[in-house]
């Protein structure tokens, strides 16, 4: 059966504007990913990867060319639309974790359903189910200040997964962690592949070796696949 | 090092244009509002704790003083709080700044240095600012008033006043400065560098709150925020409340004010009044009430003059018209009158005196009156004048502050006479420096026994006001009398104190816009603490009026809790200490009510302005600030 296609990226360009001087950080990336999909990025730094995720995910507007996600394009959306649709179609993992300072590790987890006004009971119990999945039951009504790196990581993704998500963005998930951990952050992701649309940003040959699909971003574009 | 030092501050400065903009608004706010207020009641005639002659009288001028007094305290205090509290922020978000400077080696001496310099630059510029706008508002002010038709004579700018305000501002807002940054350039470079120490934030909130207040997921956060950057919350609320105490003093207090010194004048001249007398005595009365108003200098006359001479039988013509409800005949004459000194034996020494005041004199208009028929309900400080009091007098509150240290020992002199003081009134007619005694201890004293005035006043119930004007008039014309409404002037009184307290109200537009600054203030440093968590909740789905709703509701929490100290404080100033005895409508607390709602309304508001700053700013440019 044919899958459907789920992200489609075409001539996609991203310039920053960075006190006069100007950085292409983006050019001319197409690309198509269908349902399910588990897909890898990796290149040099610079090469735009980061960028790439935040375009696809709403966070981050493109300079020209065009980004349909399920059926949107996102391009044409003011951002009260992508609000809903971050909070709605996306989890997002980011490389430094940005767990809510001020929240413990359940409220982080459960901040994303606050936001879809899911009812108070569904909340909590959902919210538990995820710290679970990730071994953090303990560290419920932790502040993130008081977390180590793997904890934070492992929170992150449990938050990702909140409002489950068709589609998961994933940022380097293993760059700053040990061994140890980054085989249970491996795990969570394999976990994750069979129902999931899943783009990961990394350079971890574990995470590689497990992927459909391979892009290589140098200068802007995608030079391997 | 030394260039580093020296060039550094200033391109520092123009870097955070913003904030060192509301820093310094903040000082020239503070700055301009006490030099204002000290030019201005210089040149009205009332100055700060004491009085001048001219316009207003002793008793009106106090009330303005008391005022004045009040918001330059207020003012000073509020400044400095706000000042202070601005530039605490300010060095706080340099704090990772010096731990980098420290740790590549940056000397303490060297630190100290630099932000010494900004805070110099500050200051210098606040302080200069602040008093030349000080000066202008002054002048503006006369302007104003004197084009709405007040004759405001302008006293030329004392310069030791000027540099004595400018002077105390810029030590004290330069020590208090230096002070924090003395203590920033002690920091251990690893604390500096710690952004836990940098925002002054506790891990944890220990704020507990009753459970469904805590249900709230915004409120909760809202809380916890605001539990962790404990330090600078206290500091908000603490400006918050001396500045809506201030606000309160300002509005409730320069309202009430109003009120009452109208009821004051009202009460003094009496309502419903008309003055009979011949043309160029009335002209002449007219002249001396308006002294309240206007520095104004009155033809003499002679008033025991045969062509002033009104006899009884105009005064029974007056009588018999209906409606009339009192006509009150006087004498009126001018006479040189002095304080006599009290002496009395040293009850702790016997053989010794105490000596109470010195001989002092001074020209005032002496009254004639009788008892039964006055028509004025003064402002009384002491007991009314009783047909029984011969040899007592009652005083105006400026006479009584011009020639007695204490009226009620002390007695006055005039016409070979001495007399004690039954009490003292105020009164607006010649400025306060009247003497009212009976008519028949005056008569004999003069051996005159005709009258020169005639007050009349009309029923205040009766709807034939104008036929009752018009029939005293008549009676008033067959005789070569003049008939003035003492209505007209008392409402140009009036119009004087109102605009007076309309000016002084407008001071608050500067203590709201310190308690504006404040709160900007705050919220750019809330804000800027919670740029990545802000832009984390709205990475994660939160939309723009999440955030703004999670931002107003810290406002709201701030305000209100500022103003649950803050205008307790101003109300119990104003009613209790200002203006005991305040006279005040309905309409007036009403208009309070609204003006101080507005008023926090509009505070609310205003941090929506950094909020804005923020929701402008990219997703990834507000997650990306470690």
């Amino acid at each position: 059966m044919l899958k459907k296609k789920v992200i489609v990226v075409s001539s996609l360009r991203k310039v920053y504007n960075i006190d006069g001087a100007t950085v292409e950080a983006l050019n001319g990336i197409d690309l198509e990913v269908t349902e399910g999909e588990f897909i890898t990025i990796s290149g040099p730094s610079g090469s735009g990867k980061t960028t790439f995720l935040n375009l696809i995910g709403g966070l981050d507007r493109p300079t020209s060319g065009k980004i349909e996600v399920f059926g949107h394009d996102l391009t044409k959306f003011d951002e009260e639309f992508l609000a809903t649709f971050r909070c709605t179609y996306v989890g997002y993992v980011f490389q430094s974790y940005n767990l809510i300072s001020t929240l413990t590790t359940i409220e982080n987890i459960a901040f994303p359903m606050q936001m879809a006004k899911w009812d108070q009971e569904h909340i909590e119990e959902r919210s538990r189910r995820l710290l679970e999945l990730v071994g953090l039951e303990d560290r419920a009504n932790h502040f993130p200040s008081q977390l180590s790196g793997g904890e934070l990581q492992r929170a992150a993704f449990a938050r990702a997964l909140a409002n489950d998500p068709p589609l998961l963005l994933v940022d380097e998930p293993t760059g700053n962690l040990d061994l140890h951990t980054g085989l249970k952050i491996i795990g969570i992701l394999q976990s994750l592949k069979q129902n999931k649309t899943v783009i990961v940003v990394t350079h971890d040959q574990r995470i590689l070796s497990i992927a459909d699909r391979t892009l290589t971003l140098a200068d802007g574009r995608i030079v391997e696949s | 090092m030394s260039q580093f030092v020296g060039s550094f501050p200033l391109k520092d400065l123009k870097r955070r244009k913003f904030q060192t903009a509301l820093t310094i608004t903040s000082l020239v706010v503070c700055v301009s509002v006490t030099i204002f207020l000290i030019l201005f009641a210089d040149n009205l005639g009332v100055e700060v704790l004491s009085v001048t002659e001219g316009k207003l009288t002793f008793g009106f001028s106090e009330v303005f003083s008391r005022f004045i007094l009040l918001i330059v305290l207020f003012n000073f205090a509020a400044g400095i709080m706000v000042a202070y509290f601005l530039m605490s922020l300010t060095t706080s978000q340099r704090m990772q700044d010096i731990g980098i400077m420290k740790a590549i080696g940056c000397l303490a001496e060297d630190i100290h240095n630099f932000f010494a310099i900004e805070i110099l630059i500050i200051v210098s510029l606040g302080c200069l600012l602040g008093a030349a706008f000080g000066i202008f508002l002054n002048y503006a002010s006369i302007y104003l008033m004197n084009f709405f038709g007040y004759k405001i004579s302008t006293n030329p700018v004392n310069p030791w006043t000027i540099m004595l305000s400018f002077f105390s501002f810029f030590l004290v807002f330069y020590v208090l400065g230096m002070r924090r940054i003395a203590k920033m350039a002690r920091i251990e470079t690893v604390k500096a560098l710690s952004p836990l120490f940098v925002w002054k934030t506790m891990p944890k909130s220990n704020l507990k709150l009753p459970r469904p207040f805590y249900e709230m997921f915004l409120a909760k956060l809202v809380i916890r925020n605001m539990g962790r950057r404990r330090s600078f919350t206290v500091q908000t609320l603490s400006c918050l409340a001396v500045i809506l105490a201030l606000l309160t003093l300002t509005v409730a207090g320069g309202i009430t004010a109003n009120e009452t010194t109208q009821s004051y004048v009202e009460r003094a001249v009496g309502k419903n009044t008309m003055l009979v007398a011949y043309p160029e005595m009335a002209e002449h009365f007219q002249g001396l009430l308006n002294r309240f108003i206007e520095p104004n200098t009155v033809k003499e006359i002679e008033y025991l003059d045969e062509r002033y001479v009104i006899h009884d039988s105009a005064v029974s013509m007056i009588v018999g018209i209906e409606g009339i409800v009192k006509v009150d005949p006087r004498i009126m004459i001018k006479e040189t009158v002095h304080s006599n000194i009290y002496i009395r034996p040293n009850p702790d020494r016997p053989g010794e005196y105490i000596v109470i005041g010195t001989y002092k004199t001074s020209e005032a208009l002496i009254f004639g009156v009788k008892a039964e028929s006055l028509i004025n309900d003064w402002l009384l400080l002491g007991k009314k004048l009783g047909e029984a009091d011969s040899g007592s007098v009652l005083i105006g509150d400026s006479l009584a502050m011009n020639l007695f240290d204490d009226p009620w020992l002390q007695s006055l002199g005039f016409l070979n006479s001495t007399f004690n003081v039954a009490g003292i009134c105020l009164d607006p007619f010649n400025n306060g420096m009247v003497v009212y005694m009976p008519y028949d201890q005056l008569s004999s004293l003069i051996g005159n026994e005709d009258y020169n005035i005639l007050l009349v006043q009309v029923d205040p119930t009766t709807e034939r006001m104008s036929s009752i004007r018009h029939e005293v008039e008549e009676a008033a014309l067959s005789l070569g009398l003049v008939v003035v409404p003492l209505d007209e002037v008392q409402t140009r009184h009036k119009s004087f104190l109102s605009s007076l307290w309309s000016l002084l109200l407008s001071l608050s537009f500067l203590c709201f816009t310190n308690a504006v600054i404040s709160l900007v203030g705050y919220f750019m440093l809330s804000i800027a603490g919670q740029q990545r968590d802000l832009g984390i909740m709205r990475a994660l789905g939160a939309n723009h009026r999440t955030i703004l709703g999670y931002i107003l509701l810290e406002s709201f929490l701030i305000i209100c809790t500022g103003a649950l100290f803050g205008l307790p404080i101003g109300i119990v100033i104003v009613f209790w200490f200002f203006i005991p005895d305040a006279v005040i409508s309905e309409a007036a607390t009403l208009s309070i009510g609204v003006i101080l709602s507005s008023f926090i309304g509009v505070l609310c508001l205003s941090s929506l302005y950094p909020a804005r700053r923020i929701l402008k700013m990219p997703i990834t440019k507000a997650t990306a600030k470690p």
